[in-house]
């Protein structure tokens, strides 16, 4: 039966493994199809071409979107590719199986509770809901169970990582003279970035949003909740970018036909991104009042070093794949891209996702400069940036590295490579179309996260074109993205049913300069965590203390918005009741005074 | 089918293999194996200068036109 | 190409390539309007810049064929 060429595959080898990954990548496409299709409708909806939601329940849509592509979806493709990638690259099974799936379940566990709180915003009737959208600042409030769900998926992302970090160990103690192998490193350098990350959102859920919502205080500080978001918001977009970035390291050259360029180069990418990715999230509130010019300063300049390790990642990328072309005899200074392999959906879905990437950079640029910054704040550029980085460059590249390791995990067939190839060229157009237009919406000044982005008595004024034409060109973008979705989904579900076969396996080559000719310190985690931790200390000790300076741990106070809890929005009802009733009294007493 | 099991190579013809899997099998029949030494991204290079040349121009007209060109917007 | 057994002659290169060219081509709308302040009406721009594309896809598959025949 088994006379195939190739190699054994990952299945072949780690079976317990391959079923994690699997069970991690159906979560991330369970969430991916459903955010698809809450995007098609906000594309739909937004642009007024067709309304078959109420305005009120647009919320509840966008946060469900955000929250299951950005966090659930993102999330599980990268702990089932980082799974594969460490059993692979230290080519050892787990230490304990059981803990795996321990870690696994629980951020299902979470990731479900927080799904389900959100989408129950659609039943008015059950009282519970979560339309705080994926950045949940106060005061807006949601149910207890949204900040509950969201706080046990990271406990079970972090024992995912306290996994990993064994694995490592053990390997080390069997071969202590060796380098980390890359794809480990990737792995071991991105889990210290999350953990010192996820310091700032687990303060913010557990310290104050979670008791908030509960009742146990009464009152937060916006200001210091949302600088503790964003001190986990930067860093997370490495973290999404991060498995893609895995991908175009270890696997596109590959697929290319060729080897990665440069070992060492790689590992001194992932050392600054550890680096540098914290102490730069101020850089998403140039507009927030109450954190000093300075401060934003710094952060501005942290972001344009962050602009090194993408340029490194860019050459080294790029001269891989040139490598791979040339071997495969390609010439020329531009003719070398055409004896690359198009045909195949997961070369050319990752060189498309990495091409949008680099018109991702561009709108980033702008976005990161403290004064052009203002020019697109909160309009619809930002999301325009941003479906081209984590919703084209990672996603997409997600889905070509399927792909490729569809057959490692399961034996099994892609379904069509050709609706593959047309899938991620679907999504490249459509995003083509429904980002240019977000962009130019954007400087336009038509906001984002709005149902009905239009006023009366108010026209938005534009250079070329109209309003109108830019909402059809985002909803036809956004309907054909949802036909991608579903293309890419229909073709996984189609190959499920082919026969397994032996034989599909493939190795990775190694570098080019391999990992011996650079420093062992590189690979010295210890090092390198305790810098990044210095770096953000000195980028947020300031800030922070000056935010809590100036008006305390829990605010000013205000109210949240809206009142979730009945008992809660009883007494708060009646509370503003008095407080109106007392305001009018008073102000009638005024009047009086005057009239006498 | 028999048994579930068909082998990788069920009569594909070698240019097949590239449809059939995702990339050819192994890298030993390249056209030709290139060292370290021999490689020169002379093309990678050109692609990322086009790219720097677009970026600076695009960065120049948003700061200069579209930034400082539009007038302050006081709100309130 | 003969003895190069893993380079086929894709008509995936051709397709990649044209879909990218048709997105230049796309955007080069915007950048006219947004960059040079022409405001070219999209109702003509885009069936001209549509045919220009189909155009080109035509006469490279010819010229495919008429080189494959001479290889
Ligand atoms: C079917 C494909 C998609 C469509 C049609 C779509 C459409 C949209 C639209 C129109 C908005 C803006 C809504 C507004 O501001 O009023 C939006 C927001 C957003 N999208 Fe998508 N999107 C898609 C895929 C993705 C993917 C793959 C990701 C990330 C992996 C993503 C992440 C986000 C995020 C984070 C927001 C912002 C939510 C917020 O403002 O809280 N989207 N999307
Ligand atoms: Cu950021």
């Amino acid at each position: 039966m088994s006379t195939g060429s190739g190699a054994a595959t990952f299945v072949d080898r780690y079976p317990e493994e391959a079923s994690i990954v699997r069970q991690a990548f159906f979560v991330a496409f369970v969430a991916f199809g459903l955010g698809a299709l809450f995007g098609v409708i906000q594309a739909l909806h937004r642009t007024d071409i067709l309304r078959f939601i109420p305005s009120t329940d647009y919320y509840t849509v966008l946060t469900a979107h955000g929250v299951l592509l950005v966090i659930v979806f993102t999330i599980f493709f990268l702990v089932g590719l980082f799974q594969w990638a460490i059993t692979r690259s230290f080519d050892r099974p787990v230490e304990d199986i059981r803990i795996t799936k321990a870690w696994l379940a629980l951020m299902s566990v979470g990731s479900v509770v927080t799904g389900v709180t959100i989408l129950l915003g659609f039943v008015d009737e059950v009282g519970i809901s979560a339309d705080v959208l994926f950045t949940f600042y106060a005061p807006l409030q949601a149910h207890p169970l949204f900040y509950a769900g969201l706080a046990v998926f990271l406990v079970g992302t972090w024992i995912a990582g306290a996994d990993w970090f064994r694995s490592w160990l053990a390997w080390n103690a069997e071969h202590p003279d060796d380098r980390i192998p890359l794809q480990a490193f990737v792995v071991l350098t991105t889990m210290l970035m999350w953990y010192i990350a996820t310091i700032g959102v687990a303060v913010a859920v557990l310290f104050f949003l979670l008791p908030w919502s509960l009742g146990l205080i009464e009152t937060v500080n916006p200001l210091l909740t949302r600088t503790l978001f964003w001190f986990f918001g930067h860093p997370v977009v490495y973290f999404w970018l991060m498995p893609a970035y895995l991908l175009w390291y270890t696997v596109l050259p590959k697929i290319a036909g060729g080897r990665l360029f440069s070992d060492p180069l790689a590992r001194v990418v992932f050392v600054l991104f550890l680096l540098l990715s914290t102490p730069v999230g101020i850089h998403h509130q140039y507009l927030d009042p109450g954190i000093a010019e300075s401060f934003k300063f710094i952060a501005m300049t942290n972001t344009m070093f962050l602009l090194l390790p993408s340029l490194l990642t860019a050459f080294t990328v790029v001269a891989s794949v040139e490598h791979g072309a040339r071997q495969r005899g390609g010439t020329g200074l531009f003719g070398w891209l055409r004896a690359l392999p198009w045909r195949d959906p997961a070369f050319t879905g990752m060189m498309l996702a990495g091409l949008m990437f680099a018109a991702g950079g561009f709108s980033g640029m702008i976005n990161a400069g403290m004064n052009i910054n203002y020019l697109v704040h909160n309009t619809l550029w930002v999301p325009g940036h941003f479906h081209l980085t984590v919703g084209t460059a990672v996603a997409l590249t997600m889905m070509a590295g399927t792909y490729w390791l569809w057959p490692q995990l399961t034996n099994r067939r892609l379904y069509s490579r050709p609706i593959g190839l047309l899938q991620v060229v679907v999504w490249f157009g459509g995003m083509a179309l429904m980002s240019n237009a977000m962009h130019v919406s954007g400087l336009y000044g038509i906001p984002r996260r709005t149902a009905e982005p239009q006023y009366q008595g108010f026209d938005f004024s534009t250079a070329f074109g109209s309003v109108a034409e830019l909402n059809v060109q985002l909803a036809i973008g956004g309907t054909l993205l949802f036909v991608s979705a579903l293309l890419f989904l229909a073709n996984l579900a189609f190959s499920w049913g082919n026969p397994t076969t032996s034989g599909l396996g493939q190795t990775l080559p190694p570098a080019l300069s391999g990992p011996d000719d650079s420093p062992r310190v590189l690979d010295n985690m210890r090092l390198w965590a305790a810098i990044a931790l210095v770096l953000v200390a000195l980028a947020y000790a300031l800030p922070l203390g000056a935010i809590v300076a100036d008006s305390g741990l829990f605010g000013p106070g205000g109210d949240a918005y809206p009142v979730t809890v009945v008992l809660n929005s009883v007494a708060v009802t009646a509370e503003r009741l008095t407080a109106s009733v007392g305001a009018t009294l008073a102000d009638v007493g005024g009047v009086l005074e005057v009239i006498r | 089918m028999n048994e579930g099991m068909v082998s990788a190579d069920d009569g594909a013809t070698h240019g097949d293999l590239e449809r059939s899997v995702s990339a050819p099998p192994d890298q030993a029949d390249v056209d030709r194996t290139l060292s370290h030494e021999e490689f020169d991204p002379k093309g990678t290079l050109a692609l990322i200068l086009v790219y720097f040349a677009i970026l600076v121009g695009m960065w120049v007209f948003m700061y200069f036109v579209e930034f400082l060109g539009n007038g302050l917007t006081v709100v309130g | 190409m003969t003895g190069n057994p893993l380079r086929i002659e894709t008509s995936g290169g051709v397709l990649v390539g044209f879909v990218v060219l048709a997105v230049v081509v796309f955007e080069l709308r915007t950048v006219l309007g947004m960059l040079f302040g022409i405001d070219v009406s999209g109702v003509v721009y885009f069936p001209v810049a549509l045919a220009v594309l189909v155009g080109l896809l035509v006469a490279e598959n010819a010229l495919r064929s008429v080189g494959s025949k001479e290889g």
